[in-house]
């Protein structure tokens, strides 16, 4: 898809506006144009905004290689003390982070880890926090279980205290070190 | 940056403020009413298998053991027994291109077509109210889809999560702790799950309402995206809402809150509908009595073309504009009006022309809204 502004570059921006007759238009834009544009300001101003004051613009599309790109160029100093083994690449898959930037697309479950410095910042971006909250799956170990319940039974016990019903906090609080304790021994038992 | 995302969390703090998840409101609403505004539900929940590489760097060997032990794992489970397991080289062309119209698989999927594959009922193309699938090596190793006409977000959601766990307890899936189910796009980390409303807001684009209600929507975290998702573009005042975020909330919160946006939408609509109309201006009901007119005597329609005429005639039965009309399912007739399904079900597979298409298309819509 090319550039709806400068027709030359590849787009990777993606907006439906609607302007204040609440007319659709769609565009596309590639980075340099966003930039020039100042629909996207990493960092660069106060402000960063995702939309412009005078129109509701959806963003339905991050590319992940654009903000890597800008990272770069702004976290200079913690990615220039990074030794990467092999060039950059991922120990597993042999994606490069050049690659990653390109595509957005990451290769393998490790590249997670071998570049997490680097795409953390991002993932705290687009998503509400770097900690996952949902369902873990059915046939992990008794630790990551019990980890879980203890993490849901923690944001039940903020609930709790906020409502100051702390009755049902001191009940929550109980079965939190009840199974804190479980989750000591499990770990010196996984650990013989 | 680091302000940009203190304002994300805050507004995600602040949902229960928001006037959007303002619930309990609508219990007056029928059910008609309801599903005019909220077309279909969607869920997708992305998995991906440990051991192998993403789908975008495995290539066509470790593909096809996925798909193989996939194959296998379908086998075994006993509420998969309904649905069959088929190769995308083995689709036929006019039924890959009803899938990609039905949504279920992307039109990117078709680009290398080997070691792709799906599970689904046989009698998907009949059945264009309900369809849930497991789409393998497509973006992600597995796409396990659900879709519904209505207002069907939970009931979708317990489905799909159904089937999830029952593969979930043959297969290993990618996990890490923190970032939850791991996927080759970042943007969909943790729950893995996109849940997705297709709603028919004219009154709300008319109004110029909808413009507040797409900023509150991206400020909680959803986003909104155009009817055809390929070219992202809106046609036929046709929206596609979904989460945006998928990591650092459960799975039912998501759902909740699409819910409440759901609920909160329809009765936004009703309220512009209802002062369209009471306002009574002329050019409103001349567009809606233009497209009655291009309808009714329209030899050829293209698609595109279809869904805004339909859209503004919808809208004018809604509202009570206009009664000349049997009123319709606006779901039903898009799916009925596709490329491919008037290809599969009125010309008989012969390859037919664009016009041809067009004039068939024409037939069917004034055969369902001008005959008793």
């Amino acid at each position: 898809m090319v550039c709806d502004n400068c027709k030359k570059n590849e787009a990777v921006l993606h907006f439906i506006q609607i302007d204040s007759n609440g007319e659709l238009n769609k565009f596309d834009l590639c980075k340099e144009c966003a930039s020039e544009l100042s629909l996207f300001s990493f960092g660069e101003s106060e402000e960063t905004e995702f939309s412009d004051a005078s129109d509701a613009i959806s963003i339905l599309a991050i590319d992940l290689g654009f903000f890597l790109d800008k990272l770069g160029k702004e976290d200079t100093q913690k990615t220039i003390g990074r030794n990467f083994k092999d060039d950059g690449k991922c120990s597993y898959c042999g994606t490069s982070l050049n690659s990653i930037k390109k595509t957005g697309r990451v290769g393998c479950p490790k590249c997670y880890e071998d570049f997490e410095l680097e795409i953390n910042p991002f993932i705290k971006i687009i998503q509400a926090e770097v900690e996952h909250k949902g369902k873990i799956p059915v046939n992990c170990n008794e630790i990551l279980k019990i980890e879980k319940k203890i993490k849901d039974l923690k944001h039940k016990l903020e609930d709790q205290i906020v409502v100051e019903n702390f009755e049902e906090a001191a009940k929550l609080r109980d079965k939190i070190t009840n199974l804190q304790e479980k989750l000591h021994y499990s770990g010196k038992k996984s650990k013989k | 940056m680091e302000k940009n995302l203190t304002n994300l969390n805050n507004n995600i703090s602040n949902l229960d403020k928001m006037n959007i998840l303002n619930k309990n409101k609508s219990a007056n609403m029928n059910n008609d009413s309801k599903q005019d505004v909220v077309l279909s539900s969607s869920i997708n929940l992305f998995r991906n298998i440990s051991g192998y590489k993403f789908s975008a760097s495995n290539d066509r060997s470790e593909k096809e053991n996925i798909l193989f032990q996939i194959q296998n794992v379908k086998n075994e489970i006993k509420s998969l027994n309904d649905y069959s397991f088929y190769y995308l080289k083995d689709i036929s062309r006019l039924h890959r291109q009803l899938l990609i119209e039905r949504g279920v698989i992307s039109s990117l999927m078709l680009q290398k077509i080997s070691g792709k594959g799906l599970i689904l009922k046989p009698d998907f193309v009949a059945n264009s109210n309900k369809i849930f699938a497991i789409i393998i090596n497509e973006d992600e190793h597995l796409k396990i889809q659900g879709m519904e006409s209505g207002i069907k977000i939970k009931e979708c959601f317990k489905r799909v999560l159904k089937m999830e766990r029952a593969l979930e307890k043959k297969l290993s899936f990618s996990f890490s702790k923190n970032l939850g189910y791991l996927t080759s796009n970042p943007s969909l980390l943790g729950t893995g799950l996109k849940a997705e409303i297709l709603v028919h807001l004219p009154g709300m684009v008319i109004s110029s309402r909808i413009i507040d209600f797409i900023k509150n929507l991206n400020q909680i975290g959803f986003g909104v995206s155009g009817y055809i998702v390929d070219d992202n573009e809106v046609i036929g005042n046709l929206f596609r809402i979904s989460n945006l975020i998928t990591l650092g909330k459960d799975e039912n919160s998501i759902i909740n809150e699409l819910y409440a946006i759901s609920q909160n939408i329809i009765e936004e609509e009703e309220n512009a509908k209802a002062d369209l109309k009471k306002n009574q201006e002329f050019d409103i009901e001349d567009s809606v009595f233009r497209s009655f007119g291009i309808i009714k005597y329209a030899k050829i329609l293209s698609f595109e073309e279809s869904i805004e005429l339909l859209s503004m005639l919808k809208f004018g039965l809604d509202a009570k504009i206009i009664d000349e009309v049997n009123n319709f399912n606006f779901y039903e007739i898009i799916n009925l009006i596709s490329d491919a399904n008037i290809e599969l079900n009125y010309i008989n597979n012969k390859k037919a022309t664009e016009d041809e298409i067009d004039f068939i298309r024409a037939c069917v819509i004034r055969e369902k809204l001008l005959n008793d």
